[in-house]
């Protein structure tokens, strides 16, 4: 503050009557809170998609391409059996995995498969009201162990590894390069649209009237961004002497730990075969 | 809607992915030859778009919020072909990172997702828009548009999972997947769906369109003008295959006869009487009671009466058609 200017100095004026006089305001509640629970929302996959950037994840070491094609088998057997027996060596193999994993990882798929496993218990507990409800736990238990297994490959997999797992599984290069180029913009545009619901939060005091208007505007701005944001890419592909060919670099070889995930597979897929012989 | 793992059984999930899969042929090409080059990344960025869209709460009456799938949105923004991929595309994020969906079932979540809605809603926007002069019936043509394909896909879902307890038990004819039969699973599926869903799916997909176009009105895609022949084709479709509303054994939620009422069960009490406004209330002699011609096997008489439905639905569109004609012939007299 400069000298001589305070609040009680020569040139100050006394500030009016009415501006001084307390003006009670209290907005009228908002029952909506559909801008919190967007906001919210993003920010949790912006979170997860650039969770430890660049560091080392659980399960790197494997070579992404068997880690993928393992993970659908796993899906596949679990859906296919028709009894208990299977699913108990599937339990045991997909754990024998998490195991593996560090604690924090470990934390966090088993809030997923939780999440996944209450879901079904939700949907199917009415249908022992039905009297169809004897088959419940056994279909609760597919549920979740495909569940384990998708949250087991999406927790160990970075996403440029599962971009190579699916060019090395010969995926046509125009797909793994959309896939990618939409992993990054729903990170870059979604940091945009949290700034714009974030923005529109500030802005909308007490009871909001217009919200579908606000919604349009904010969506409506994002859509012609990403137009926008598609042809700056384009150039600065052009730029890069991009001609359609997306080439995956450093395509990680097979190891020692990609043969035991080899053999746990195989000897799973035997497993599978006899349980259904023995039945 | 997105169906997690095994609700499907894997027979049901092969042919849904392979039902989709000439979607995604001709989406491609059709893609390749009509976006110039410079848009080839729009796919991936339109797919991202196409996420963050699903992310969005829209306020319903109520003080809840719903969330939109945006299908016919991308639709008229982008094209259908350009959508289909893009929500695909957005669908195999969801369930390979964030677990949203299954693997399996990938293939019959595109099928409702990413082939139903934007195609189905694109078309019959793209219908109201080619017979409709004025931007308020375009605008009401896309606002209908989404929320008929938006409950299509949830009807689609409702019978994906309501045929498993038909398609696969065991031996002891114990359902193995989803157990729940056509009757109850597509009630569950198309009331939300109905009652609240489709309202904010068309309410957020007008709100945008009408945006975009305000503020940048070049950059809503222009396709080739709606042919009608594939409507034709869909509604022989539909009518050969409403039988299987007989599949569907029981009275649909809300839809009892006065006698069915009774034992209507609601909180684990069945109703256990008729109310008597139903009783004696007027009831209208209908010739087709229950989809039925007296003397005619259930199927046939099925396929008789949706024909019929049709039929009353065309001479009455067009008598409406010869009215306004008549109209607008008067106008051009008075005018003259």
């Amino acid at each position: 503050m400069p000298r001589g200017r305070g609040p009680s100095g020569p040139d100050m004026e006394e500030i009016p009557a009415w501006l001084a006089a307390s003006e009670p305001y209290e907005p009228r509640p908002d029952r909506g809170r559909h801008l919190e629970k967007s906001l919210l929302a993003l920010l949790r996959v912006l979170a997860a998609l650039r969770e430890r950037p660049g560091s080392v994840r659980d399960g790197e070491r494997l070579n992404p391409a068997p880690k993928l094609v393992s993970t659908f088998l796993v899906i596949l057997l679990v859906s296919l059996s028709r009894g208990g027996l299977f699913l108990e060596a599937a339990a045991v193999f997909e754990l024998g995995c998490l195991c593996l994993l560090r604690g924090e990882t470990i934390a966090r798929v088993l809030r997923r498969v939780l999440a996944a496993g209450l879901f079904a218990l939700a949907i199917l507990l009415p249908a022992y009201a039905l009297g169809r409800g004897a088959n419940l736990p056994f279909v609760c238990g597919k549920v979740l162990l495909a569940a384990l297994a998708a949250a087991i490959f999406s927790s160990a997999t970075s996403w440029p590894s599962m971009a190579a797992a699916l060019s090395t599984l010969r995926i046509p290069d125009v797909f793994v390069m959309t896939l990618d180029m939409t992993v990054k913009y729903i990170s870059l545009l979604g940091a945009l649209l949290a700034d714009l619901l974030c923005a529109l939060k500030l802005r909308s005091v007490g009871r909001d009237g217009q919200k579908l208007s606000s919604l349009a505007g904010l969506a409506g701005t994002l859509f012609l961004k990403s137009k926008d944001a598609a042809l700056a890419q384009y150039q600065a592909m052009e730029c890069r002497c991009f001609d359609g060919r997306y080439a995956v670099s450093g395509r990680p070889g097979l190891g020692r730990r990609d043969a035991a995930l080899v053999a746990a597979d195989l000897a799973i897929l035997a497993f599978f075969v006899a349980a259904g012989r023995a039945r | 809607m997105h169906i997690p793992d095994n609700y499907l059984g894997p027979a049901t999930c092969a042919v849904m992915a392979v039902a989709v899969v000439p979607a995604w042929v001709v989406s491609a090409k059709k893609v390749a030859k009509e976006l110039p080059r410079e848009n080839i990344p729009l796919l991936g960025i339109g797919a991202a778009f196409s996420f963050l869209i699903m992310m969005l709460n829209v306020p319903v009456p109520g003080g809840t919020t719903a969330h939109a799938v945006g299908g016919t949105l991308l639709a008229v923004l982008l094209g259908p072909y350009a959508a289909c991929i893009s929500i695909s595309t957005a669908l195999l994020i969801q369930a390979l990172v964030f677990g949203d969906g299954g693997i399996l079932s990938f293939g019959a979540n595109c099928f409702n997702m990413a082939f139903v809605i934007p195609f189905l809603g694109y078309f019959i926007y793209k219908l109201a828009k080619d017979r409709v002069r004025s931007k308020r019936g375009e605008y009401l043509g896309l606002a209908i548009a989404s929320y008929i394909a938006i409950n299509f896909a949830a009807l689609c879902g409702g019978i994906e999972v309501g045929l498993q307890p038909l398609v696969a038990g065991d031996a002891a004819g114990l359902p193995l997947y989803c157990p729940y039969p056509l009757s109850v699973s597509i009630p569950a599926m198309l009331i939300p769906h109905l009652a609240l869903a489709g309202i904010a799916e068309a309410a957020f997909t007008l709100a945008i369109v009408a945006f975009v176009a305000k503020a940048s009105p070049g950059s809503i895609y222009a396709g080739s003008p709606a042919k009608t022949k594939p409507l034709y084709a869909l509604i022989v479709a539909l009518i050969v295959a409403s039988p299987l509303g007989l599949l569907a054994a029981g009275s649909a939620w809300g839809e009892w006869a006065p006698e069915a009422i009774k034992s209507v069960v609601t909180g684990g009490k069945s109703l256990g009487f008729v109310p008597a406004g139903m009783e004696k209330g007027f009831r209208f002699p209908a010739p087709m009671r229950d989809y039925g011609l007296k003397g005619l096997p259930d199927i046939l008489g099925y396929i008789l009466s949706a024909a019929l439905g049709v039929a009353v639905f065309v001479i009455a569109y067009k008598l409406l058609g010869l009215l306004k004609k008549g109209k607008k012939v008067d106008a051009a007299r008075a005018g003259a």
